[in-house]
């Protein structure tokens, strides 16, 4: 203790010049207390010191109430709740003062929680945007799509979900009146635009001429479609998108009224859409859909896209059991199309949603959460430690006769202003997030993510870290509150308040914490080196052929110019010609689909021998009609027979390669060679086969090794044509000159999608690359959490038992045994941490694996690191602090308090 | 009338900062109440009853230099103001008044 006469507690200094309004009489009162301390002080400093506590405590209280009673005189009759104001008010004040006293730890909690709150915002705002609200159209609420059912189909994709048949179309919209209005049909379009150089293709829409009033949007200028439009004849126009018209058309009003090439026709501009507006799937284009006429509609032919209104006052379930009715009549009518075939209807907004994408944002919402409970059980940590410091005030206040519910209050008004610096401080940081989040989206895939491009941080998104900090307040104030207030006053009190080992109950509390971060810590860190590591063999593992130098562009011929299939053949051969005569390409080829990108195209199969086929079930393999030299340009293996020739031509006998994966299905332990199949029902021709190729990767989540079949395109000329240059160089430096080759075969004609493979894989394994990247990120957060979490309750209780230890070594205690007592307990801690842990990542790890069709299995190496990681920690945070106190003089260490 | 108003403990306050003259401050207020009047006061009461006389216009009060004792903070001395020795004098007469003739009973005054 120092020398010469102390002066009064600086605390209670503190709280009562606080609750002092006004300067001169602080001054006056502040000094009467420092008088009487002192002439108390020369007969016993320790009792003058409890006498000016208590004094400071109560007379801060008193000019608090007063305070109250002074300013506003008119609230006396609701004294208790001014009161209650005023106190809060207070305590927040002394909440600042006492940070701005310690800034090292309150910078450590703010930013602890900062980080936190930061990542749940981030995470909520994308599920705000993709989730509670990816479509914003006025009618929303009432709006329904609606889809065909059929057993051994699911529709879960949104895509799948267009599946109408026209004639279909037709009878619902005839046979729903009362439940349903404005039934409106959809229809994909890939529409060649010719801008003002080159040809470019647009993502359309066919629509049926009440589309926008059914949704509730109008164009920004111009009109929608008129009933008439959606005539054949008088369907020559085009809602131009907003970006589109602005990209294209510099914006021009004037457009409107005038005439664009669209697939090589002439189509009167009649509106322009509203800014923002891109639906279905990021259209930009949209023309009136001409449908059949009732009676000729067809039945077998499904593609339509169905949405229609509720009529006021109808529910979805109303709708559901008309359409249930409607299905049954039409099966009656229609027994061979409509065999056990069914209605589904649901919500617009729910089923154009991306069925994966609800539990990956859940799983990142539970992560974020995760990370958030870590940063709390820090800071309660933090004020564990603190609140054992505040002990004596705390215990003090309370014998005086204040509430204990007033200190917690106290003490929880506290952490809510932490909480409340740290929300405020999370706000730019989520924005950085929620922008990073959106930015890193591809184009070609945020479109078929309704809402992504709307991923910011907003009101509601505020509210929601505003709300998660009050909650994470009580989480790490109340328990340190309790405790702190929990009357042990007499130990509290005396001058050697510490005592020797801290009570049991105490102990138990941290051992949980400590148990609850490493396993916390543990399960994300598991989690997110599952993803990883199942991206990175996405991403470049191998392929099944060489992805490397090569560039690959699509092409769309419109059935309005290439209605014949052999302009279709001369368009493939001439394009393949030029591009494999440009510089720095060794060789092409094409075909319907390459690999490394989500469209396929696939058929039913019929094995010669076998029973004919399950019609309503029948089994898929993956069709690709190629060039001769498609195996040779992809590298693409072909381990038995013989490659397509070019005189495997239309006039040929009807050949196909297999992948492996076919040959082992369908003719399981035989030599596929010379073997027959049928692709469709009896009309379809035999189809010999003369190879069997390797297998390919085409979609990592859908078609990995997936059995297809390789036909020459001149024997199946589809309007749909891929092309793949094997480059000497960088890929994508050909990406113009591709461009310019293919408009010198038919200016008219777009390519899209000019990318290097390379760059196709990384856009179709974008999403575990998301999901990979954020669970890295708050696997990293939660790990740096644990670690200083550990350290710091680790080294906080060996501090505490610096006595026992000076103890221990007096009696006689080696270093070796004072070493294992300490050491001993932080591991075993840590085993039963790391134990749950695990278990708890290997579950979460299972759950994402059957999220992501096909992400792999646990990741031993990291885990090993992770388990290593935090388990050294727990050692040296009881060492490093083991080590101090050892060095500590044994007789200093008995009478240090 | 003048003091009419006037409080019992305010009267005590008033008689004990009269008494100490030009040493009336709060630490000797209290101590003179608890010698005189063999009463312990509660300081924050005390306070209170120092801030409220003086704005009744009742008591005056001048800060000293700083003094190292108290920690480099000044006293507040307070000093009676002519209302406040007539409020003092109006609450004696009425208590004597009213007491007039009860001798007997109360004791000499």
């Amino acid at each position: 203790m120092k020398p010469g006469v102390e002066g009064p507690p600086a605390w209670a200094e503190r709280l009562l010049a606080a609750a002092l309004p006004d300067a001169g009489w602080r001054d006056s009162v502040l000094g009467d207390l420092h008088e009487e301390h002192a002439s108390r002080a020369r007969l016993s400093p320790r009792r003058a010191r409890l006498w000016y506590a208590a004094q400071a405590v109560r007379l801060s209280a008193r000019y608090r109430l007063r305070l109250r009673k002074k300013s506003k005189p008119w609230t006396h009759g609701r004294r208790k709740r001014g009161q209650t104001m005023a106190r809060l008010v207070a305590d927040a004040r002394f909440a600042v003062r006492g940070m701005w006293k310690r800034p090292g730890l309150a910078f450590l909690v703010v930013t602890t929680l900062t980080v936190g709150l930061a990542a749940n915002a981030a995470i909520f705002s994308a599920l705000n945007a993709l989730f509670l609200r990816p479509l914003a159209f006025s009618n929303l609420p009432r709006l329904v799509r609606l889809w065909e059912t059929a057993p051994g189909t699911d529709a879960s994709d949104a895509y799948d979900r267009s599946n109408v048949a026209p004639g279909n179309f037709r009878d619902w919209e005839a046979q729903s009146a009362g439940v349903l209005e404005t039934m409106v049909a959809l229809q994909w379009w890939d529409a060649n635009l010719r801008g003002q150089e080159v040809a470019e293709r647009v993502q359309g829409y066919r629509v049926s001429p009440r589309f926008f009033e059914v949704l509730g949007v109008s164009p920004q200028a111009g009109r929608g479609f008129l009933a008439e439009e959606g005539q054949a004849g008088a369907d020559r126009r085009v809602v131009l998108g907003h970006d589109l018209w602005q990209r294209s058309f510099g914006g021009d009003a004037g457009i409107v009224g005038r005439s664009v090439i669209v697939d090589g026709e002439a189509h009167v501009v009649v509106g322009i859409a509203a800014r923002g507006f891109r639906f279905p799937d990021g259209a930009e284009i949209w023309a009136p859909l001409v449908l059949p006429p009732a009676g000729g509609a067809p039945y077998d032919r499904h593609y339509l896209s169905a949405i229609a209104a509720l009529v006021p006052g109808r529910s979805l379930d109303d709708a559901t059991s008309v359409m249930a009715l409607v299905a049954q009549r039409l099966q009656k009518d229609h027994p061979d199309t409509n065999a056990a075939r069914g209605i589904a209807v649901g919500r617009l907004q729910k089923s154009y949603q991306d069925v994966g994408l609800g539990p990956i944002l859940a799983l990142w919402q539970l992560a974020a959460g995760l990370v958030l409970l870590m940063a709390c059980i820090n800071v309660a940590n933090l004020m564990l430690a603190r609140g054992a410091e505040r002990r004596r005030e705390l215990a003090l206040r309370l014998a005086l006769g204040a509430g204990r519910g007033r200190l917690v209050g106290q003490l929880l008004t506290e952490g809510l202003v932490t909480s409340l610096l740290a929300v405020a401080a999370s706000v730019p940081l989520s924005i950085w997030a929620a922008r990073e989040m959106r930015q890193h989206m591809p184009a070609e895939i945020a479109r078929f993510v309704p809402g992504w491009d709307a991923i910011r941080v907003d009101g509601l998104t505020f509210a929601f870290s505003l709300a998660l900090g009050v909650m994470a307040t009580l989480a790490f104030t109340l328990v340190p509150a309790l405790r702190a207030s929990r009357p042990g006053l007499v130990d509290a009190l005396k001058e050697g308040g510490r005592s020797a080992t801290a009570g049991a109950v105490r102990q138990r509390g941290r051992n949980v914490l400590v148990v609850a971060q490493v396993a916390g810590a543990l399960a994300l860190v598991v989690v997110a080196a599952l993803a990883v590591r199942s991206a990175r063999d996405f991403l470049s593992g191998p392929q099944g052929y060489d992805p490397d130098h090569l560039l690959t562009l699509r092409i769309t011929l419109p059935e309005s110019r290439y209605r014949e299939p052999e302009s279709r053949r001369a368009f493939a051969r001439k394009a393949e010609e030029r591009l494999s005569a440009l510089p720095g390409v060794a060789s092409a080829a094409y075909a319907n689909v390459l690999p490394g990108r989500p469209a396929s195209a696939s058929r039913p199969i019929q094995v010669e021998g076998e029973p004919a086929f399950d019609r309503r079930n029948p089994p898929a393999v993956d069709l690709r009609t190629i060039s001769p030299g498609y195996f040779e340009t992809m590298r693409l293996p072909i381990i038995a027979g013989r490659a397509l020739a070019a005189s495997d031509d239309e006039n040929a006998h009807p050949v196909a390669l297999v992948s492996r994966s076919l040959a082992r299905r369908y003719w399981p332990g035989r030599d596929p060679l010379g073997r027959r199949f049928r692709l469709g029902d009896e009309k379809a021709p035999w189809i010999t086969v003369v190879g069997v190729s390797g297998d390919v990767i085409h979609h990592w989540a859908s078609r990995r090794n997936y059995p297809t079949c390789y036909r020459p395109y001149a024997q199946d000329p589809r309007p749909d044509i891929a092309v793949a240059l094997r480059t000497a160089g960088d890929p994508e430096a050909l990406i113009t000159t591709a461009r310019l080759a293919i408009a010198g075969v038919d200016p008219y004609q777009p390519a899209y999608e000019v990318w290097s493979m390379r760059r196709a894989i990384s856009i179709s394994t974008i999403g575990i690359q998301y999901v990979a990247a954020i669970m890295a990120v708050f696997g990293g957060l939660a790990l740096v959490l644990a670690i200083s979490g550990v350290y710091g309750v680790m080294s906080y209780r060996v501090s505490l038992r610096t006595l026992e230890i000076g103890v221990r070594v007096a009696l006689g205690a080696s270093v070796g045994d004072v070493l294992h007592l300490t050491m001993a307990q932080a591991l075993k801690l840590t085993a039963a941490g790391l134990l749950i842990g695990g278990g708890l990542g290997l579950a979460l790890g299972r759950a994402l694996s059957s999220m992501l069709i096909g992400a792999i299995a646990l990741d031993v190496p990291t885990l090993a690191m992770a388990t290593g990681l935090l388990a050294a920690t727990a050692a040296l945070a009881a060492y490093v602090p083991a080590r101090r106190a050892l060095a500590v003089d044994p007789a200093r260490a008995l009478r240090s308090e | 009338m003048v003091g009419a108003n006037l409080g019992e403990f305010e009267e005590i306050v008033l008689l004990a900062a009269l008494r100490l003259e030009d040493e009336a401050y709060a630490i000797p207020i209290r101590e003179e109440i608890r010698r005189r009047a063999r009463r312990r006061v509660a300081r924050g009461a005390l306070y209170t009853a120092l801030e409220r006389l003086e704005e009744k216009g009742l008591l005056s009060s001048r800060m000293s230099d700083p003094l190292p004792e108290r920690g480099g903070r000044s006293r507040r001395y307070f000093k009676l103001t002519a209302r406040g020795l007539a409020a003092l004098r109006a609450s004696r007469r009425a208590r004597l008044d009213l007491g007039q003739g009860l001798e007997a009973i109360l004791g000499k005054p």
